[in-house]
């Protein structure tokens, strides 16, 4: 695990060192701002569900509402108006990060409000455990493939969703050399090549995610 | 259940008004077209609401201390609105400060059609005593009425010329029987009327034809700038305090429909919700079809062995790369749309169906089911599946609807949208935060009601 998240790590410092191309752009975004994004994101999510799991049932019922109310704002206002004068990597990201952790949080909700009714998990709460020590000891293990799959959508999802931004006008600007790529009359090779690549990329970390979850 | 349900549908008009304010909060001030026509007032509260009374007394504080030329600027736009104050003040002014009122005031003597006595600054104050002790009864609110009603109903030059010396004072009422939003008056009403309004307030006549324009023009002042020429109340003060803001605006201007829309987006004529609901309905209709496509390709990859669900699982998260591409390779078309979306919302979908549906064949009921090999191949709890995945992932479904939309031109939201995005068009933009605020609360609270009798995590009813 350590080797691939260095690997990753490696990857990404190398495509921010690289010259411009269509490749390299996909690789900043998903390898870059994507991966650090859905981290900070899923983690923020994680801790989030957490503290509301500790102070009770009626908490974690208000936080899953308010997680709703944060995900019915359509993505596209969050990602065109939050942090306006920003760097466009910087808006994006901020962006992106406060939808993923919305968007973790209310997966991770989801589960951990199914997980509460498990006999084992009664069982331990009958026992007089606490909370907190519940949430992290017996259902974090639960939490953890569900977090781990959050984070490779995360990055799979950064630089797609980026280009579809751009290609409207609101996008980070790392793309913006295949936005003008866009205009008729323009080869479509760079296009075939980043969505190949990004695509190729996300499968390759989607399976990786699999093989986690399979021996967690 | 029902308690359950009622709570959520009371929590919704408040929700309505947080996402609203988040969205606007998120609106840069400078730009939006909604901010700048209440540029103003307050963005959220506004704890000293000052009305004509109250910009009266401000002014006059201001031109007591010296020389101010705001001030006294002040004092000539407002008119005869601020008579109640200014005038029987005038006794309790310094003489410096008397003459540098007196003089403000001349603009509004030659609006009313007045000739003061100019020769000096005393005379001049004398004047104007003597105005108000003669037409005192005519500013109060009961006159100006009837005075407005039988200049409509009958109108004569000395009923004009009795109307003017109420200068802005009478614009209320004026506003009041011009109507303040809905359709365009009758055109005789509007030729009547006009004149008097910009009259009052210093504006330049228009040629007939630009008579609606400019019906649209005053309403639209009127609407940001009611309370200059207005007396506050007890009651009104207390609603002043959120309705006279830039948001309490937009809330009386969206939810109400007061006042015509003056958004910079051309195709927006009516209402922003009425846009809204006409062009949502058919983003919204792709969004659930789309949703429906995608979780119909899981349920159907459900039924298939590990390795196939593995296969599926990777490929359904690498898919959503290649919407950018689909969107500039493949020729714009309906059925192209509803596809690229379904690709867009496979991961969500996946992830969401795939691993209850594992945790639900995990269970020991089923275990024992699938020895005896009666377990349905089929996953039910479809429903509160959809419901929740529509939930979860409504933001980045219509985002990526919107975005489609907007690339190929397509009937929709998506144009719309993408220009109030880029024009921070703050009323168009807080009014759809609210209705996808309100389809998702639907959502969750219809799968919320299904959930607990059908979600395969769970066994039969809590």
């Amino acid at each position: 695990m350590k080797w691939v998240l260095l690997a990753l790590g490696l990857l990404a410092v190398v495509a921010w060192g690289l010259p411009s191309g269509p490749l390299v752009a996909v690789l900043r975004l998903g390898l870059g701002l994507g991966l650090v994004a859905a981290l900070v994101g899923v983690g923020l999510g994680g801790l989030l569900v957490g503290v509301a799991f500790a102070f009770g049932r009626a908490s974690v019922r208000w936080f899953a509402r308010g997680t709703e109310v944060l995900l019915s704002v359509p993505w596209l206002i969050f990602l065109g108006l939050l942090g306006q004068g920003w760097r466009g990597e910087l808006r994006f990201f901020t962006a992106y990060t406060l939808i993923w952790a919305a968007r973790s949080s209310a997966v991770l909700l989801e589960d951990v409000r199914a997980l509460e009714v498990e006999p084992f998990l009664e069982g331990a709460q009958a026992l007089g455990a606490r909370r907190i020590t519940i949430f992290l000891r017996h259902m974090g293990p639960w939490l953890v493939p569900v977090a781990i799959r959050l984070v490779v959508e995360g990055m799979a999802a950064a630089a797609p969703l980026d280009l579809l931004l751009s290609l409207a006008g609101v996008g980070s600007g790392l793309q913006d050399g295949l936005v003008q790529a866009a205009a008729p009359g323009q080869a479509r090779g760079d296009w075939a090549l980043a969505c190949g690549g990004a695509a190729v990329l996300a499968a390759a970390l989607l399976a990786l995610a699999e093989r986690l979850r399979a021996t967690r | 259940m029902l308690h359950d349900l009622l709570r959520r549908l009371l929590w919704l008009p408040p929700l309505a008004l947080l996402v609203s304010a988040l969205t606007f909060t998120l609106v840069s001030p400078e730009v939006s077209p909604t901010a700048g026509s209440f540029h103003h007032l307050p963005r959220f509260l506004n704890t000293d609401p000052l009305d004509a009374p109250a910009l009266a007394r401000s002014a006059l504080a201001r031109l007591t201390n010296g020389d101010d030329p705001k001030a006294a600027a002040s004092l000539s736009r407002l008119g005869g609105a601020t008579f109640s104050v200014v005038l029987p003040s005038l006794h309790d002014l310094p003489p410096a400060a008397r003459r540098r009122v007196v003089v403000a005031l001349r603009p509004v003597a030659a609006r009313m059609g007045l000739t003061p006595d100019t020769s000096s600054p005393e005379q001049e104050f004398f004047w104007w005593t003597q105005f108000w002790e003669d037409h005192a009864l005519d500013f109060r609110a009961p006159v100006i009425r009837r005075l407005a009603r039988r200049f409509t109903a009958n109108p004569s030059a000395i009923r004009r010329q009795e109307l003017r010396l109420l200068d802005t004072a009478a614009l209320p009422e004026l506003f009041a029987i011009l109507g303040v939003d809905g359709p365009q008056p009758p055109s005789g009403l509007a030729e009547l009327l006009l004149p008097e309004i910009q009259h009052a307030l210093a504006r330049s006549p228009v040629a007939p034809e630009q008579i609606p324009r400019e019906v649209v023009d005053l309403r639209e002042f009127w609407f940001a700038h009611r309370l200059e020429f207005s007396s506050l109340d007890g009651a009104g003060r207390a609603t002043a305090l959120l309705l006279e803001t830039q948001y309490g605006k937009w809330v009386q201007r969206t939810l109400l429909e007061r006042a015509p829309h003056a958004s910079r987006s051309p195709a927006i004529a009516s209402s922003p919700l009425r846009t809204l609901l006409r062009r949502g309905s058919r983003t919204l209709a792709r969004v659930l079809v789309a949703s429906f496509l995608a979780f119909g390709v899981v349920w159907g990859f459900l039924g298939l062995s590990c390795g196939a669900r593995f296969l599926g699982k990777v490929l359904a998260g690498s898919l959503l790369a290649l919407v950018p591409a689909g969107l500039l390779l493949v020729p714009a078309s309906e059925g192209a749309a509803l596809i690229l979306l379904a690709v867009a919302l496979l991961p969500g979908a996946w992830g969401r169906t795939a691993s209850l549906w594992e945790r639900w064949l995990e269970r020991p009921e089923r275990l024992a089911e699938r020895a005896r090999g009666k377990v349905s191949r089929v996953p039910y709890g479809a429903l509160p599946l959809l419901g929740w995945g529509l939930v979860q992932d409504f933001g980045l479904a219509f985002t990526v609807a919107l975005l489609i939309e907007g690339c190929w031109r397509l009937s929709g939201l998506g144009n719309l949208l993408l220009t109030a995005l880029r024009e921070q068009d703050a009323t168009l933009l807080m009014a759809s935060s609210v209705a996808s605020l309100v389809v998702v609360q639907v959502a969750s609270i219809a799968a919320g009601v299904w959930a607990p009798w059908r979600d395969p995590r769970r066994e039969g009813p809590p």
